[in-house]
């Protein structure tokens, strides 16, 4: 089963690279927003890729949807299956997921899958709209549909459609190409396993793998005590004034070797664009419980996931109606992460997290020059939560995405209306702790031209990442610009849409992590290096309202002033 | 260069200039460190004279390099050249023993070194961390400047402080090496170099290493990754190369000492002292170079080598004699983008470590026994079975026998290890041995795949080369699991990296980056860059003693359709009619990308982004002729019981060092030498070529 395992493996991870080198938007290209993966006859998965692992998971539950209105036997080898539809097994409106089926002797055995976060599919504002308080504002929906690829599918039913509805043809159209293209990798790739170790084998490692995968998760969570944990989490806002706290509630059920992640209880819907559809709701919950349950498995497939049902009330924030706005949902998608990981401190305190900043921060830059339009959209790293054992990373993606930052000279090189002013690590910013969160990320762009369209997505721009087993809170995040470089600072909020002009100046900042356990437990050789690293500063090293470090080093010690100690490093 | 410091006056004057008239003698030493043997090869006109192996000394480096030259010879002033390769770079980025290194950066852009593509490598670890900086925050220092896309000066660079910041870096915390780079510094340069001038006029005795220099091409990050991996090793490598000089002078050498690069080809030694970050992963370049000229010498130019060894292996892939390149390359987790071969590192090799995990799969690797303890048939304390010990249950590798019978191997030992992994499967010890070996060919085939396939190109074009202790026992089960029919073992395997060294041409890669629309390109435009490229190129031959006239040069640009990111290498021709036509270069990048990715959009516009050229001067040796003493016999020297597809075989053993040229070996059969052994399995023909290489043919598929 190794043999076979590692050869899918390599055809997931193949079919990403191939997208990713052939695509035209920095959003594939350099952020690496895709998913790839295999899956058997019946649509579960048995192989995928790491990319980002909320588009990889997300995969199989919109098969299964797409399972509802076709038979999935029937579907010759140049046609696919594919949606973006929110609310019939889709993410968000800007991912269309692409399945192409993998035929031998005229049967379908499986198929081969590619999920892309396509730069901008219109709706109301580029790239992303914070005012859309409905689906339709938000771009073109396509529902499950099967699609003949044979020739030019630009000039299919669904090619011209998606052509003239979106803002950016000249990136989006060679984007979907390398789409198709991944999924034609995947079905040739897997044809000549099938050639090489014959049918039967193949078709009984699809299913194998699958139960080995079951296996492990069972093992896993036999080791964790039955019993009912809960846990919550908030978002501040919905972008349309609706005030908040908007809470997720976990119940998390362990019953033997299997667990149900229960969301009774959680908030209704609302208008804005935080709402999360169904699909994403399991692709969090599989990443969730895999990343904090530690779940080692060489070979990631569905039947990791058959021991963790999932329960989403209809109407609420993870399982919203028709036609709720969904383009934010993966700052809700980390507080079901906070959730789930609160649920489960108290029995697994060794492998929970302290809360990162946990809020997807999307910035997106549109202008229309000489050559039509031009936009930069790009995903912030920020502060991760403080853990056991060790301090939370600094500005590095967070657990759910794993979205890549955009090199400061791609930005300039290819939107000449950005000039990036800096790009650094926020000084105090990771929440205090035995073990400290991580530092939040700042990025500041001027403007070289008129007219620009800017939008941010982003939360807990008011109460920073609450921290774990006595550690504090996490910086919150912010957003503000300054009118012309004058110096007046005029703050924007975490879901904004502004026109910027000529020489103003907009600061983006994504919040810290939180500390995990008391800051009184802090080992004096590690607030010393950070001191020295200037990651904080003189003030919170010392003081008391930080680490109180004047104060320890008196106490420790007769001679030798704490500055003296501070300032000669070690 | 400007920045070459202090240290390049300790070069003796007579090194500096050209000498290459002063050498008469055809006597060439080559030693290649590796991490447990140092290996070296006598070479004596197109003829290996000698071989030997003596153990490393990985605290000094260099003593295991003087102890190989007098196992070599009494006396090195006879020597003509030493061509050296060393594991040294590698291993101080990876242990972490480089020097205190400090970098100057954009103001504004301290954190980009910390930040790096802030992505995860572990999707589900929550305890993932990046790989941390060479450089510590607090010794990165900001200078006021900016430079645009375009290389326009946006912000003049102001050097005020700067001295000072320096210098307490220097005074406190022992900086020795600074790496320079600042934003868009491979549009203009001007900046860096200033920084660089300021610094020198100051600080004499510092390292200064400029990005524009190391690799001028555009992606902060990786450039300034790679600018900092050259200023961390630079005084380390520095260091090492003069002890060499000087202990080699001191022995009465008086030629020409070579360094070999990632490149595969070699410069003089004064040359890899301004560029410390060529020499990382010279070796597997060597071991590539040699396995090209072995190849090449049978008539074989389409091979894909592989080099198993210890505790990895490492598959490159080799089209017309040319090895594929890259600059996508990461050592320790830290990009390099220098142009190397295209060499891909697997955890897979005899150490690697059987486990079941616990959905009761059987794994190997990426853990290794390494060298300490070693496999469970070592007999040194260790305990868990490894891919030698599965080859030792399986019979193929004896105890007798194995490093020439040097080293006795326990049989028991590896039953005991592989015991508890045949009771977690319910088989037999062999049967788990077989699962062992096949785990393990399943994932070096997975590189295998990654060099070939995943780059366009069909693996049965080409001919599988194994060398490496380990390699030549996995190559036929590797080659049937790729589909590929002709297997070559070169002589001498386990000397591989060596041999190489002895045919490196001298040869140094040029980059820039400057983007273009091909749509209304002026090919003036074009042929000026690169005629400044040639013009480097010339100048740093010169300094090589190496005339314009012996100096052979390749053209190459790096296109891609408008919005990609990543570009397709296309060799150009500017001297040709319509060479550097648009529609030439339109056509033959399309006719790439096609076949790279299996599409090409339809109406996409083309841009240049970098402009490369490749100079070498091809080694005065291009085939080296294998001899060995007396007659030969190709019977068998003994029959073992095998085990071969879980089905017990009686097999003949033959002893390589006597086979005859034109011996044909009928598999299932195994044939050893003292450092390695090859399983001729069944459905291959083995036969001695002319130059005493074996090279394997599929008789049934």
């Amino acid at each position: 089963m190794s043999v076979i395992g590692h050869a899918m493996n390599a055809i997931a991870k193949e079919m990403g690279v191939n997208l990713y080198q052939a695509a035209h938007s920095t959003i594939v290209r350099e952020i690496r927003d895709i998913g790839t993966a295999l899956f058997d006859a019946d649509g579960h998965t048995v192989a995928m890729a790491n990319w980002i692992p909320m588009l990889s998971n997300a995969l199989e539950p919109a098969l299964q949807a797409i399972k509802g209105h076709y038979d999935l036997s029937d579907i010759e080898p140049h046609e696919a299956f594919l949606t973006n539809d929110p609310f019939d097994g889709g993410q968000h409106v800007n991912d269309i997921l692409l399945f192409a089926p993998i035929h031998h002797e005229g049967r379908v055995i499986g198929f081969s899958c590619a999920n892309v976060h396509h730069l901008d599919v219109g709706g109301g504002a580029p790239a992303s709209n914070a005012r859309a308080t409905e689906v339709f504002q938000e771009g073109i929906v396509f529902p499950p549909m099967k699609v003949d690829f044979s020739g030019d599918w630009t000039r299919s039913v669904f090619g011209k459609v998606l052509s003239r509805n979106i803002r950016v043809p000249q990136k989006t159209i060679p984007d979907f190409d390398a789409q198709i293209a991944a999924c034609r990798t995947g079905q040739h790739r897997v044809g000549t396993l099938v050639a090489k170790y014959g049918i039967d084998t193949i078709l009984a490692f699809m299913r194998e793998v699958q139960t080995y995968s079951e296996r492990i998760t069972r093992a896993t969570i036999a080791a964790i005590p039955d019993g009912d944990y809960y846990g919550e989490s908030f978002m501040e806002g919905d972008g349309t004034g609706v005030p908040g706290p908007h809470t997720i509630r976990a119940a998390v059920r362990v019953r033997g070797d299997g667990m149900i992640i229960d969301f009774e209880g959680t908030d209704a819907q609302v208008p804005g664009f935080i709402n999360v559809p169904l699909a994403s709701t399991y692709s969090t919950v599989r990443t969730t419980t895999m990343s904090i349950l530690g779940i080692d498995i060489r070979f990631v497939n569905a039947g990791a996931f058959r021991p963790i049902e999932v329960a989403a009330p209809l109407g609420s924030l993870v399982n919203p109606r028709w036609p709720a706005a969904t383009r934010a949902r993966t700052s809700t998608c980390y507080k079901i992460f906070d959730a789930v990981n609160y649920a489960l401190a108290p029995v697994l305190p060794t492998k929970v997290t302290a809360p990162g900043f946990d809020s997807q921060t999307g910035a997106s830059f549109a202008h229309r020059g000489p050559h039509g339009m031009s936009i930069f959209s790009e995903a912030l790293g920020a502060g991760n939560g403080g853990l056991h054992r060790q301090d939370g990373a600094d500005g590095m993606i967070m657990h759910l995405t794993n979205a890549a930052n955009t090199p400061v000279e791609s930005v300039e090189i290819e939107h000449p209306f950005l000039e990036v002013q800096h790009y650094r690590l926020v000084q105090d910013s990771g929440g205090l702790g035995r073990f400290r969160g991580g530092m939040g990320i700042e990025r500041t762009f001027r403007m070289r031209a008129s007219d620009v369209n800017f939008g941010l997505h982003s939360d807990r721009h008011d109460h920073g990442a609450p921290g774990l087993f006595g550690g504090q809170p996490g910086a919150p995040g912010h957003c503000a610009v300054d009118r012309g470089g004058s110096g007046a600072v005029e703050v924007l909020g975490s879901k904004v849409h502004v026109t910027l002009h000529e020489g103003d100046i907009l600061t983006v900042r994504t919040g810290g992590g939180a500390g995990y356990g008391p800051v009184a437990e802090r080992n004096t050789a590690a607030i010393l290096k950070d001191l020295r690293e200037e990651r904080i500063s003189e003030h919170r090293a010392l003081s008391d309202d930080g680490y109180g470090l004047e104060r320890r080093l008196a106490d420790d010690s007769a001679g030798g002033g704490a500055r003296q100690a501070a300032s000669s490093g070690d | 260069m400007t920045n070459a410091g202090p240290t390049a006056a300790a070069v003796p004057p007579h090194r500096q200039g050209s000498d290459r008239d002063d050498i008469v003698s055809n006597l060439k030493f080559c030693v290649e460190v590796g991490g447990t043997f140092t290996d070296w090869v006598l070479v004596e006109g197109d003829r290996i004279a000698k071989t030997g192996k003596v153990v490393s000394t990985p605290e000094e480096p260099a003593q295991g390099v003087l102890a190989a030259a007098a196992a070599a010879l009494d006396d090195l002033s006879g020597l003509g050249a030493i061509m050296h390769g060393s594991t040294v770079a590698t291993n101080a980025v990876l242990e972490r023993k480089g020097a205190a290194t400090g970098l100057i950066v954009t103001e504004g852009f301290r954190d980009v070194l910390d930040i790096q593509r802030q992505t995860k490598t572990r999707l589900f670890d929550l305890f993932y961390r990046h790989p941390v900086p060479l450089v510590p925050r607090d010794a990165i220092v900001e200078v006021a400047e900016r430079i645009g896309p375009d290389g326009s000066v946006w912000s003049p660079l102001v050097l005020d402080g700067l001295r000072e910041r320096i210098g307490r870096l220097i005074e406190e915390r022992g900086v020795a090496s600074v790496a320079i780079c600042l934003l868009h510094a491979y549009a203009n340069g001007e900046h860096e170099d200033r920084v660089a001038d300021a610094l020198s006029a100051a600080f004499p005795d510092l390292l200064v290493t400029k990005s524009s220099e190391v690799l001028p091409r555009f992606r902060e990050y990786e450039r300034m990754s790679t600018t900092v991996i050259s200023a961390y090793l630079k005084p380390r490598v520095d260091r090492y190369v003069a002890r060499l000089e000087q202990a080699f002078e001191e022995a009465g050498f008086r030629g020409r000492l070579t360094i070999m690069q990632a490149n595969g080809g070699t410069v003089p030694a004064r040359e890899i002292r301004r560029h410390a970050a060529r020499m990382v992963l010279s070796g597997p370049a060597a071991g590539v170079r040699g396995a090209i000229a072995a190849a090449a010498a049978v008539g074989i130019g389409n091979l894909l080598t592989i080099d198993m060894g210890g505790t990895s292996t490492d598959v490159c892939l080799v089209t017309d004699g040319q090895a594929g390149m890259t600059t996508e390359y990461k050592i320790g987790g830290l990009p390099l983008g220098i142009p190397m071969y295209d060499i891909v590192t697997v955890g897979a090799g005899g150490g690697s470590i059987a486990s079941i995990d616990p959905g009761g799969a059987l794994q190997v690797g990426p853990e290794s026994a390494g060298a300490q303890p070693g496999p469970a048939c070592y007999g040194k304390g260790g305990t868990s079975f490894t891919v030698t010990d599965a080859n030792l249950l399986l019979g193929l590798i004896r105890p007798e026998t194995f490093f020439g019978g040097r080293m006795p191997l326990s049989r028991d030992a590896a039953a005991s290890a592989a015991a508890p992994i045949a009771a977690a499967l319910g088989c037999r010890d062999v049967d788990a041995a077989d699962g062992v070996v096949r785990v393990a060919n399943a994932i070096m085939a997975q590189a295998m795949r990654i060099v070939s396939i995943e780059r366009g190109h069909d693996p049965r074009d080409y001919t599988l080369v194994a060398y490496g202790g380990a390699g030549p026992l996995h190559a036929l089960a590797l080659a049937e699991e790729l589909s590929i029919d002709r297997v070559l073992v070169p002589f001498d395997p386990g000397l591989m990296s060596a041999v190489g060294l002895t045919l490196a041409d001298t040869r140094q890669d040029y980059l820039r980056t400057r983007i273009l629309p091909l749509a209304d390109l002026d090919a003036s435009l074009v042929r000026g860059v690169l005629a400044e490229l040639r013009e480097q190129a010339v100048r740093d031959f010169a300094t090589f003693g190496i005339s314009e006239e012996d100096v052979r040069i390749e053209y190459g640009l790096d296109l891609r359709f408008e919005g990609q990111a990543y570009e397709l290498p296309i060799p150009v021709d500017p001297s040709a009619p319509q060479g550097l036509d648009a529609s030439t270069l339109t056509n033959a990048f399309r006719a790439v990308h096609l076949t790279r990715y299996g599409h090409v959009p339809a109406s996409a516009r083309v841009e240049i982004v970098n402009f490369r050229l490749l100079a070498h001067h091809p080694s005065s040796l291009t085939r080296l002729r294998n001899v060995r003493p007396g007659g030969g016999d190709v019977a068998p020297v003994r029959h073992e019981l095998v085990v071969v597809d879980r089905t017990e075989t009686s097999c003949p053993f033959h002893d390589r060092t006597t086979l005859p040229v034109g011996a044909e070996i009928v598999g299932p059969a195994v044939i050893e030498e003292p450092t390695a052994t090859l399983f001729v399995r069944p459905g291959w023909r083995a036969r001695v070529d002319d130059n005493l290489n074996l090279q394997l043919t599929r008789t049934e598929v």
